[in-house]
């Protein structure tokens, strides 16, 4: 049946029928009076007072009938007549299945791997320092489980190629995420990360490499904050500042979050200072605390298109600063700003657009002997991206990518052009070609053009996780 | 650092300014039951049984795909606040659960008793027996499109309804009174679909994707093929070519996509087989300002019109 109707279910409700006993009783009477006809008064009074009785059940019963028929709707009756020929015209189907109750993952957290390999061509490989030409770039594997009523555990554990057939693996995040809310049952929006998490800083900066809409961190991010971004050991608190929706119901949502993390975001072995302090074979510590803050206001402009801005910040806790065994001591401070702007095309989302602009500073104080990596000045370095990206059809992207960023501790800069176009031939696979044009200054009279090509293949298995918003409308 | 301080005064200035102007305009009333839909059906339904005593914000447009809704900050923050959830569960909703933790909305996840699952007790259809990729983007639980079913959405009703009784027991004898006008309007129309289209059984059609099964099998359409290879695997000419033989073999004359679904493939087969092709949601407020039943009937007079067949009179 294609959806079993009970026939009783819906079906009038009969009344209790005493008929089988009014005619038990009956022939009681009529045994009882046959076999003691001979017999005293007694037994024939008995049958007389259940024959009495029996009529008093029966006018009774009629006097129920009545009532029941006069309380009754009359929509009811016309309910019963459309039930009947509903069910009538109802064809069975074979094709329904009993819904599942077992559920195989049970009491074992949500698991989506995610695998990212590069093929690459052109110049370049000696000034980007990248590794092999066809790498399993990364495999990163996301567990998720709720912990408890009010918070859920996420660990994403990453083996990464570390060039000439090496690979290391982290725990690049692994948190905590706790609603406070559920945790004392009353009505804030506040949240927590507690744990190691990718800090709400910049844009680029909080996705994951699958995640990205091209095929590498925009150079800003790259080379203010290292290849991999920030990473903080810490806690995130993040809440809904405000909310509001027109009479036309486009809402604008102001949020923000603010981080304390271990100073450890730029001296890590992927982090900016931690790659230069090991180029020239420095120790490099600190376990000054630093502060994240983000400011994010979004808006829907109308029912195809919103917009998005964000602010950011990094900067430390109290004097204490990021130490060398040379005897150099840094301050680093950062700051962003971001805008993304989109707009859906038609209903098959065929001619959305997406543009994104992102502007990273970074501030360096450094005191201490000067080296070839942490020179004795303050040093501010700037950097932005632009993306533009249009839907060419329900699975294909084009786009291109201006970057340009000062590089840290010279007076070079690196440029670039990144036009790009992704396939998605699945939900689950990704083929995405990216023609990269860098022009490389390094320092004010040498300049180095590197031109190449990247062929991104990212597949996925097991659970689906949530995608960016603003990846699609 | 001047641009980043201008764009932090910028944004701090817009904030207020905006949220100042718009607050005099929020339609929010805090006395009102607060609901969120997934969908068009349970918004629609939600809002026919509770009228003045909900506020209903649906978040899957009548247009849009179910599965691709992107959870923006506006309906994490329009979720926040909520008191009941109406959604299908089975993994249609895949975004849902993070749409819900974004918010911080925890007493409306899964498993609390004001997240009510509409595919509760509803017999599935495709419950595939092999779960991996191989098969497409398949539903592990079955199909869970079971609302293009008038006869499922008429017990859904009840359910919204007994949900609604249980938040807002004051109100339960105009919330039944509502529900079972409801369910009577709805059991009129689908008696009347199911005699005046007893012609539609067995007639031979193609769909973009599985999401109709559920409304095939109730007026006895016979699916014979996908445009889609496997679900949600974009259509290849290879598997339209073999599809184009087996619309001819079958005599199939009516081809059916939803809206955000690109006409490309439907168009393909279209120039090969004398085909019509139909452009119908499965949600209810497609065409625009279409009610449930209203929606129901458009989508087989659609139907009817496309295999010339008479078109059932709601007036009659």
């Amino acid at each position: 049946m294609l959806h079993p109707v009970d026939p009783g279910a819906c079906a009038p409700t009969p009344r209790r029928s005493r008929r089988p006993l009014v005619s038990l009783v009956g022939l009681l009477s009529l045994f009882l009076a046959g076999t003691t006809r001979a017999q005293e008064d007694p037994v024939e009074a008995l049958a007389s007072a259940l024959r009495e009785a029996l009529a008093t059940i029966e006018r009774l019963e009629a006097r129920i009938a009545a009532l029941e028929e006069g309380a009754a709707p009359t929509s009811d009756s016309e309910a019963d007549q459309l039930e009947a020929q509903l069910r009538a015209l109802i064809v069975d189907d074979p094709a329904t299945q009993p819904q599942r109750t077992i559920f195989p993952s049970a009491s074992n957290p949500r698991i989506g791997v995610f695998m990212d390999a590069l093929a690459e061509a052109g110049n370049g490989e000696e000034e980007l320092g990248d590794g092999d030409r066809f790498s399993l770039r990364e495999t990163e594997i996301d567990f998720r489980m709720p912990i408890s009523p009010f918070a859920e555990g996420v660990l994403v554990a990453v083996h990464e190629d570390a060039g000439n057939n090496e690979f290391e693996s982290l725990v690049e995040e692994g948190y905590a995420d706790i609603s406070w809310s559920g945790l004392f049952h009353n009505d804030t929006a506040l949240r927590s990360r507690l744990g190691r998490f990718r800090v709400g800083f910049g844009k680029d900066n909080r996705l994951h490499l699958h995640d990205l809409p091209q095929a590498d961190r925009n150079l800003a991010t790259q080379y203010q904050l290292g290849g991999e971004g920030v990473i903080g050991d810490g806690i995130e608190f993040s809440m809904p500042l405000a909310h509001s929706d027109s009479a036309d119901g486009l809402g604008a949502t102001t949020s923000a979050s603010l981080a304390f993390v271990n100073g450890e975001l730029f001296t890590g072995e992927e982090g900016i200072l931690g790659e230069r302090a090991e180029d020239d074979g420095l120790e490099i510590d600190s376990d000054a605390p630093l502060i994240v803050g983000r400011v994010t206001h979004y808006r829907e402009l109308d029912a195809r298109s919103d917009l998005e801005f964000g602010a950011s910040f990094i900067t430390n806790m109290g004097s204490d600063t990021i130490t060398t065994d040379a005897g150099n001591e840094i301050t680093p401070r950062a700051y962003g700003a971001d805008i993304t702007w989109r707009q859906r095309g038609d209903e098959t989302l065929v001619g959305s657009w997406l543009l994104q602009g992102e502007y990273l500073q970074t501030d360096f104080q450094a005191t201490g002997p000067a080296n070839p990596s942490f020179p004795n000045t303050d040093e501010t370095n700037h950097g932005f991206a632009l993306t533009a990206q249009r839907q060419m059809s329900m699975n294909t992207y084009l786009g291109v990518r201006l970057d340009r960023t000062d590089m840290l501790a010279s007076a070079g800069e690196v440029e670039g052009v990144s036009p790009y176009f992704s396939w998605y031939p699945t939900e689950f696979f990704r083929v995405r070609t990216q023609a990269q044009y860098l022009s490389m200054r390094d320092d004010a009279t040498a300049d180095d053009s590197i031109t190449r090509l990247l062929f991104q293949f990212t597949w996925n298995f097991g659970a689906h996780m949530p995608h960016p918003y603003w990846t699609n409308l | 650092m001047q641009l980043f301080m201008t764009c932090v005064l910028l944004l701090g200035a817009l904030s207020p300014t905006t949220h100042a102007q718009d607050s005099s305009e929020s339609t929010g009333d805090s006395a009102k039951l607060r609901v969120i839909a997934t969908i068009p059906t349970y918004g629609l339904l939600a809002e026919e049984l509770g009228q003045d005593l909900v506020e209903v914000i649906t978040v899957c447009r009548p247009g849009q795909d179910l599965h691709g809704v992107m959870a923006t900050p506006a309906f994490m923050a329009r979720v926040r606040s909520s008191d009941l959830l109406f959604y299908t569960g089975l993994d249609a909703e895949l975004w849902l659960d993070g749409m819900l933790r974004g918010a911080g909305a925890v007493n409306l996840l899964p498993g609390n008793p004001n997240a009510i699952v509409m595919s509760t007790g509803v017999p599935l259809k495709e419950v595939p027996a092999i779960l991996d990729r191989s098969q497409g983007d398949v539903h592990a639980f079955g199909n869970p499109h079971m609302w293009t079913d008038p006869l499922v959405v008429r017990d859904m009703a009840t359910r919204v309804g007994d949900a609604l009784v249980r938040l807002l027991p004051e109100h339960a004898e105009v919330i039944r009174d509502r529900e079972e006008a409801f369910r009577l309007r709805l059991t009129k129309a689908l008696v009347r679909w199911l005699t005046d289209y007893a012609s539609l059984a067995n007639t031979p059609l193609v769909t973009y994707h599985q999401s109709w099964r559920y409304f095939l099998d109730r007026f006895r359409l016979v699916r014979v093929g996908t445009l889609e290879p496997k679900p949600r695997v974009m259509p290849t000419s290879g598997h339209l070519t073999k599809l184009v033989e087996t619309m001819q073999a079958r005599d199939v004359k009516l081809v059916i996509r939803e809206p955000w679904q690109h006409p490309q493939a439907s168009e393909f087969v279209a120039e090969r087989v004398d085909v019509t092709v139909l452009a119908l949601s499965t949600h209810p407020g497609w065409p625009e300002g279409t009610g449930i039943i209203e929606h129901f009937e458009h989508n087989l007079a659609e139907i009817a019109r496309a295999l010339d067949l008479p078109v059932s009179d709601p007036g009659e």
